[in-house]
């Protein structure tokens, strides 16, 4: 019963919260449309179709820490939270991949213009499988959210904030004294381009990232506390 | 250190108990047959960094009985009521509901409720929100119940929580948990913030809500005086650890005052173990645990009873 | 009914005197119902528990009895028993408190039983 409550406490907080973000995006392509076709000015709609990306993360980090706070009062044990967070992250990204494979059947222009996955990809992939691309990807952005909420509310935001600012700079170092070019040619064969890459890569990549995301926030959540 | 020691945890037997986890899909856990029904804590330690908040607690609370939980504030109640409510994890030792351990244990979490000025309703949430919130979540919660009882305390549903004021959050909380149906209900020092009205309402629907169902009840409080004809049982901590648990009579015949010059009240007290000598002007008042010691007493000296509130007091001043 | 406290009389003995002290002056009769466990506890907001010692005093003196399901009722004969049981009680209560003050007043035996006798009468 908690858990069921739970779920749709989360899921209909964040699937509203994505719906809101559809709408703005909407509007703004509205707009631009309109800008052109009235001719106030010639400007290219700009590509909005990394956003719900951006977008997953966010909201993972902004709703964890007081859904954590009330589940937690309302009884939910913590593995049970862990579940209802991934599972209502989940629909969030299920609802924003279907508004995805939708728009790119419907509106021409946005297969070329807006699909992140078939712009990068070929618009010859087809929605089925620009559905699966943005799920996974967008999972895989959420659990990074969902790992780095979790472990700010472990460990305290401050210190995982610096400890990965100093990550970022290592890595960024590293890159420049070694070889950012064999690190370049390594990510781009994860996301499924060059020598001997497949198209399953970047799927294969989300996942794994989604996985391990949840992992590390399994790991950190199960002695959470709320003071 | 007088260590007169009054613990009683308590070994009644066990009265009829509905212990059918409804909330829960996995298979019932029968309880260990000896447990009682009471919440106890199992040599409970807390360090929150270097702080040692609880150290080595071991206290029981019998089920269907009025419990104070008296201490100072920073003296571990608000802790060890965190970790009964599963929102912090002990560093050592556990604390057990009906025999079954509490931390993250759906089942066992089903049947404890606690209220606390610790934030955790998001203050954007409507009170009737939350009130539907709570149904959801809560078997046997009382929706009906929960609105009445609103406007017994003037609680305006249609406010955001987050724009109540302090003494109307708790009465929000107090209202939700006099709704609900669970076993164990944890209130952390729930008059706090209320005026004089509230209070006694508050302990008026309590003290009605015990007679009715007969439900453990925790109040964790530094005020005994107001609780001290309500409760049962007292437990007494200080300083993360338990000076004192014992019943509410027991605990009023366990200490008495002398008081007269104060020459006579130095020479009662030699030998003695006094809580506390309160000196002013040539006269004094000792507080000393035990009876009267009819022998040294004379007829300058006037001995009297010590109040719960005198005795927490000397108590946890002299504490390590 | 008055409960105090911070009386060193345990509350349950204060319960119990108080009812006591009702069936003695009149308050109950014989055959009269008494306020139940849980009307005193809510009256007074004393744990019912605490009430129920008290009346189980009682209970056990045979000055009330339980008709179950009914409540509690005053015994035949209750008002007897309370009396027999204060007289007995009056050489402590009274007596010796009253000898004891007037030896500390310095009062002789004669001047002491002069007084009772006085006080007998106006009263």
């Amino acid at each position: 019963m908690k858990l069921k409550a739970a779920f749709r406490y989360q899921a209909v907080e964040l699937v509203q919260s994505a719906s809101v973000f559809c709408l703005i995006i909407g509007a703004i392509i509205v707009v631009f449309f309109a800008m052109t076709i009235t001719r106030i000015a010639y400007v290219y709609v700009p590509n909005l179709g990394f956003l719900p990306y951006v977008l997953m993360p966010l909201l993972a980090l902004s709703t964890f820490s007081g859904d954590v706070r009330f589940l937690m009062q309302m009884g939910l044990a913590r593995p049970q939270m862990i579940a209802s967070t991934a599972a209502s992250l989940g629909a969030a990204c299920l609802f924003l991949a279907s508004i995805e494979a939708v728009c790119s059947v419907v509106f021409p222009f946005w297969p070329s213009g807006q699909s992140l996955f078939l712009m990068s990809y070929g618009a010859g992939n087809g929605p089925v499988l620009d559905f699966l691309f943005t799920f996974l990807g967008c999972a895989a952005a959420s659990s990074v959210g969902f790992a780095f909420a979790s472990l700010q509310m472990r460990f305290g935001a401050r210190r995982v904030v610096l400890l990965t600012v100093a990550a970022v700079v290592l890595v960024l170092v590293a890159l420049q004294s070694r070889g950012a070019a064999l690190v370049g040619n390594g990510l781009s064969w994860l996301l499924g381009f060059g020598e001997g890459a497949s198209l399953a890569n970047p799927f294969l990549l989300f996942a794994a990232i989604a996985a391990i995301g949840v992992l590390i926030a399994w790991a950190a959540v199960r002695r959470i506390e709320v003071r | 250190m007088s260590d007169v020691s009054f613990s009683v945890l308590g070994a009644h037997a066990g009265r009829e108990s509905n212990s059918v986890c409804a909330a829960s899909a996995q298979p019932v856990k029968t309880p260990d047959a000896t447990a009682d029904r009471c919440l106890r804590a199992d040599h409970l330690t807390k360090r929150f960094g270097k702080t040692m908040a609880l150290d080595d607690v071991s206290l029981s609370f019998e089920y269907g009985t009025i419990h104070a939980l008296l201490g100072r504030n920073g003296a571990g109640k608000t802790t060890l009521l965190g970790i009964a409510a599963n929102r912090l994890v002990p560093t050592e030792g556990r604390i057990l509901v009906d025999g079954e351990p509490v931390t993250d244990d759906p089942c066992a979490l089903s049947k404890v409720f606690c209220t606390s000025d610790v934030q955790t309703i998001p203050g954007s949430m409507y009170v009737d929100d939350l009130v539907g919130w709570m149904g959801r979540f809560h078997e046997g919660f009382d929706a009906k119940r929960a609105v009445r009882l609103a406007k017994a305390f003037d609680l305006d549903l249609k406010a955001k929580t987050g724009a109540l004021s302090t003494g109307y959050r708790t009465i929000c909380q107090l209202v939700m948990a006099l709704s609900l149906d669970a076993d164990y209900l944890l209130l952390d020092e729930p008059v706090l913030g209320l005026d004089a009205a509230h209070r006694e309402l508050f302990y008026r629907l309590l003290m009605e809500d015990y007679l009715a169902r007969q439900r453990t009840v925790v109040i964790a409080t530094h005020l005994i005086e107001e609780v001290a004809t309500l409760v049962e049982h007292v437990a007494i901590i200080d300083e993360g650890r338990v000076l004192m648990a014992a019943s509410a009579d027991e605990l009023r015949a366990s200490g008495y005052s002398v008081s007269g010059r104060a020459d006579d009240v130095r020479a009662y007290c030699k030998g003695l173990d006094a809580l506390s000598v309160d000196e002013l002007g040539g006269v004094a008042v000792a507080y000393l645990l035990g009876k009267p010691d009819a022998a040294r007493l004379t007829d300058r000296l006037d001995t009297a009873p010590i109040s719960l509130q005198k005795l927490f007091v000397k108590l946890t001043e002299k504490g390590e | 009914m008055i409960i105090d406290p911070a009386s060193d009389v345990p509350l349950f003995v204060q319960i119990a005197e108080q009812i006591e002290d009702d069936v003695f002056t009149g308050v109950y009769i014989e055959g009269d119902r008494v306020p139940s466990t849980n009307e005193l506890s809510a009256l007074l907001g004393i744990n019912p528990h605490t009430v129920l010692k008290g009346m189980n005093i009682l209970v056990d003196e045979g000055i009330i009895y339980k008709r179950r399901g009914m409540g509690m009722y005053v015994q035949d004969g209750a008002r007897d028993k309370v009396r027999v049981k204060r007289k007995t009680a009056f050489d402590e209560r009274y007596v010796a408190a009253l000898v004891a003050e007037a030896k500390k007043l310095g009062f002789t035996k004669e001047q002491v039983v002069d007084l009772v006798e006085k006080g007998y009468d106006h009263v």
